[in-house]
């Protein structure tokens, strides 16, 4: 046959795919919104693989089709879950560990630190090798990394000039928030920028590093004092909330002003807007709404409070377009239709969208990804009963895991200190002398207590090395802080706490996930010296009582001398030591005590109270911590080997009562029955009373199983 | 579509340009409708096309040549205002019907239109039908892939190479 058969009708029939051009193809391709069949495309044939491989190309098909959302970076990455249609995508690219979220490429990966990730950068922060962190590091950033986890590259920026670094003054800044801004839009592909925002007295300045042209320069805006004077912010620190992104711009509420800032990072200019309603306390969530206006989600729920009125509010907000390039304040308008002017409660959020919740779940709007928004809900019986760590886990897990976006807001020191205070978290490890033991499978928080010992210092390495040149470990643990204690030099075998005197006290405060610390001043000489020789038996981080207790924390030192417990408390208010509480041991027990007579060195905490067993043994000692009251539980177990009883155990009783369970060593091997103590029995000694009377009733069982249960690190 | 060569292009209030096909088949078009291509526009404004003289496309035979010129034509008063930023909802959803009815064709047309519309760099056209080939792919395994586009089955070498290259992608087949 001279002619060739005829084409089957259904097919293109190309001779060979390279039949089509280059230009073709690509141009098919960006028809492909769905990257499974970009995949698949790509693996038909090797001419396809080249093209739909090559960078450019990619970058392209990104630029079109936004990446899918493949999870979240917590402290490790967490990829998707189902049923998001992500979700097998993102365990593929977690199990073929297809990036390197340790960084480790950057040379000295433990002094960088995440502040930020955009467009599958990330934003680092760092010192300079051979130093630990400063006071005030936090506060004036100089070393700045931008790195791509995928393709381990990373660019290392220049410092700040000084000259530019000139119009804010260090002490002057309240703070400094370095954070990835989209890149100018001629330049969307290979370009980026980051924008180190230093919030001063006076006035806020912007740094803005553009990779195009390497270098810095620096915007101020001048309109701030003018803002942030007259009432209703706080007298000091940050004036702004965490930040928010829509339309390539920035928006931070400001505190107790009921206003918007908002940064527009096409001309780099500040302007502000009049929210319709005060939204304090409230979970906000911004969304761009369409038309360049801004959406606003007002959750009318929070985590902390009760009733439950569970609803979401939304309104839009039109932001005017800015033309110039200045700095100067612009107004905004408010989208009226969405705002109700009521004569007796003033303005009133009008709702165009009411989204209703479950009652009986906690609710709280995180933030949004794309289209979607984000809200946490939480049931409240789980709350109460503390039974179920791997529901708020899965809770937790399943909001962090809904968006990139909110790795930021869920990693946050406060968000999280709150989010904790209302879920109780799970037992993630231990803190242990020699470093972290994270929880071992089944326990349902192993896997995050591997990513905590991942991404926490648990080494202590940025603290700066204290007075004793000796390294630091923790003697407590309380809401993500570690008390550290560095001692002088002693032989190992020696247990050390028992020779520790008040005089050669050296501790800090750390925070081994941000590594973040406080060196503790000593304990003044004045106060210490008319109780001398002092021993240590106890050393704890106490509860503040205060409502900001994310933010304050207290340490109480217990000391013995010969006749005395004294307390020692310091606040990280006042920042000083003083003794609020002090016990006359001689009226507890006929025989004599020495300074050296060892108390149990560990303590157990309940309902703001601390336990320990008496050196007698025949006494349980209780420190409030929020009164500085001591008293004491009689519990007439002389028969009992003191020094090898275990350390009591407090529990909640059927009816919500605390109780003490105490192991007592009755033939001097060792716990072997377990006392149980109505712990409301305590009588309080009010100055140095000796009041003390029985329990009404004291229990007996032999113990199945002992364990250790102190030590334990909550995050 | 095959129109016998009139005489002044000048003559009427629009101005017409004569395509010439592969196979010698003559077609005289309004030159706005032409100018849709990129290739063709330079030439058109710098006047030629117009009279006798035709420009020859040697890589387009008249069957294609007729298509693209039905899209041209379609499309070229949109094209004039800009991109349409005046068409009111009903122009665009009668262009979106017309285009969705211009590529339910034979897909030996198809090709013949994907080559067209890039040598004649017709953006409009282009798209349309990597679109319609890209619809043709979507939700298809690779070998479901290359039966559609009519290509010979792999060689052994190539088939170990796109293996290894599945692997990497494994999560798009599940």
């Amino acid at each position: 046959m001279d002619s060739p058969a005829p084409p089957t009708p259904r097919r293109l029939l190309l001779r060979s795919p390279s039949d089509l051009a280059d230009d073709v193809l690509r141009e098919i391709f960006l028809h492909l919104d769905s990257p499974a069949d970009l995949a698949r495309a790509s693996t038909t044939c090797t001419h396809f693989h080249r093209v739909i491989a090559d960078h450019d190309f990619l970058r392209h098909y990104h630029a079109l089709h936004p990446p899918p959302l493949l999870g979240i970076l917590a402290n490790v990455f967490i990829p998707a879950q189902p049923p998001h249609p992500s979700s097998v995508a993102a365990r593929a690219f977690k199990d073929a560990d297809a990036a390197d979220f340790s960084f480790s490429f950057i040379p000295f990966p433990h002094r960088w630190r995440r502040r930020d990730s955009r467009d599958g950068r990330f934003l680092l922060s760092g010192v300079p090798v051979g130093r630990g962190y400063n006071r005030g590091d936090l506060v004036w950033i100089t070393d700045l990394a931008v790195c791509d986890p995928l393709h381990r590259r990373y660019h290392l920026l220049p410092a700040i000039p000084v000259d530019l670094a000139a119009a804010a003054h260090p002490p002057d800044i309240v703070d400094f928030e370095p954070f990835l801004a989209p890149a100018a839009e001629d330049h969307m592909d290979t370009s980026f920028r980051v924008i180190c925002l230093a919030q001063c007295t006076t006035k806020l300045v912007l740094f803005v590093f553009s990779s195009s042209e390497w270098r810095w320069h620096s915007v101020t805006f001048e309109g701030w004092s003018a803002l942030i004077t007259g009432s209703g912010g706080p007298a000091s620190g940050s004036e702004l909330s965490q930040r928010y992104y829509a339309y390539r711009c920035f928006c931070w509420l400001m505190h107790g002003r009921n206003m918007l800032l908002v940064l527009n990072t096409c001309g780099m200019n500040f302007s502000t807007v009049e929210l319709p309603q005060d939204y304090m306390g409230r979970e906000i969530a911004i969304v761009e709404a369409g038309d360049g206006k801004l959406g606003i989600f007002l959750s009318a729920v929070t985590l902390h409070m009760t009733p439950f009125t569970s609803h979401m509010s939304y309104c839009e907000i039109a932001l005017r377009s800015q033309t110039n390039g200045t700095s100067r304040s612009q107004p905004v308008e408010v989208n009226n239709s969405t705002v109700k002017q009521d004569h007796s409660s003033g303005k009133l959020w009008l709702p165009r969208l009411l989204l209703q919740l479950n009652v009986h779940y906690g609710n709280g709007a995180l933030g949004t990804e794309q289209m979607w928004i984000d809200v946490t809900s939480i049931r409240e019986d789980v709350i109460i009963t503390h039974l179920a760590p791997d529901l708020v886990l899965n809770a937790y897990r399943t909001c962090s895991a809904a968006c990139i976006s909110f790795r930021r807001i869920i990693t946050d020191g406060s968000f999280l200190r709150r989010f904790r205070v209302v879920h109780p978290p799970p037992l993630l490890g231990f803190a242990a002398y020699e470093g972290f033991h994270p929880a071992q499978p089944p326990h349902p928080s192993a896997p995050l207590g591997d990513a905590l010992a991942g991404a926490a210092d648990f080494s202590y390495s940025f603290v700066p090395t204290g007075r004793w040149n000796t390294p630091w470990h923790p003697r407590d643990v309380r809401q993500g802080r570690v008390l550290l204690e560095c001692t002088p030099e002693c032989e190992p075998a020696f247990d050390y706490y028992d020779i520790v005197y008040l005089k050669h006290l050296e501790l800090a405060v750390c925070d081994p996930l941000s590594r973040r610390y406080r060196l503790l001043p000593r304990i003044p000489y004045e106060l210490r010296i008319q109780y001398e020789p002092l021993v240590d038996f106890g050393l704890f981080l106490a509860p503040t009582g205060d409502d900001e207790e994310e933010k304050t924390f207290s340490v109480v030192r217990m000391s013995c001398n010969g006749g005395m417990l004294i307390a020692f408390v310091f606040s990280s208010i006042t920042g000083q030591w003083r003794i609020p509480a002090y016990l006359d041991l001689s009226s507890l027990s006929h025989s004599p005590i020495t300074a050296h007579i060892r108390f149990t060195s560990s303590c157990l905490e309940y309902q703001h109270c601390f336990y320990w067993t008496a050196p007698w043994g025949d006494k349980l000692l209780v420190l409030d911590a929020l009164r500085f009251e001591f008293s004491v539980i009689s519990n007439n177990l002389t028969a009992y080997h003191a020094r090898h009883s275990g350390q009591p155990l407090i529990v909640e009783d059927g009816d919500g009562s605390p109780e003490v369970y105490f192991l007592a060593d009755l033939y001097g091997d060792g716990p072997t029955e377990l006392i149980r103590i109505p712990a409301t029995v305590v009588y309080v000694l009010g100055g140095g009373g000796t009041v003390i009377r029985k329990p009404s009733n004291i229990e007996r069982w032999k113990p199945t199983k002992v364990k250790n249960h102190t030590g334990f690190f909550k995050k | 579509m095959a129109a016998p060569e009139s005489g002044d292009g000048n003559n009427g209030a629009a101005r017409m340009v004569t395509l010439i096909s592969s196979d010698n088949t003559r077609f005289e078009v309004e030159a706005a409708a032409a100018s849709l291509s990129q290739t063709l526009q330079l030439t058109i404004l710098d006047g030629g096309g117009g009279g006798g003289d035709g420009i020859p496309l040697p890589n387009v035979d008249s069957a294609t040549l007729s298509k693209v010129l039905e899209y041209c034509i379609k499309h070229a008063p949109a094209a004039a205002n800009g991109g349409a930023p005046n068409a009111t909802a009903v122009d665009r959803a009668e262009l979106e019907r017309f285009d969705n009815e211009f590529v339910n064709i034979d897909q030996s047309v198809l090709y013949s239109l994907i080559m067209a519309a890039h040598n004649l760099e017709i953006e409009g056209l282009q798209s349309l039908v990597a679109k319609k080939v890209a619809d043709m792919i979507k939700g298809k395994s690779p070998m479901e892939i290359r039966r559609t586009l009519g290509f010979p089955d792999p060689t052994p070498e190539e088939q170990a190479e796109m293996n290894a290259h599945m692997l990497e992608y494994g999560w798009a087949y599940e």
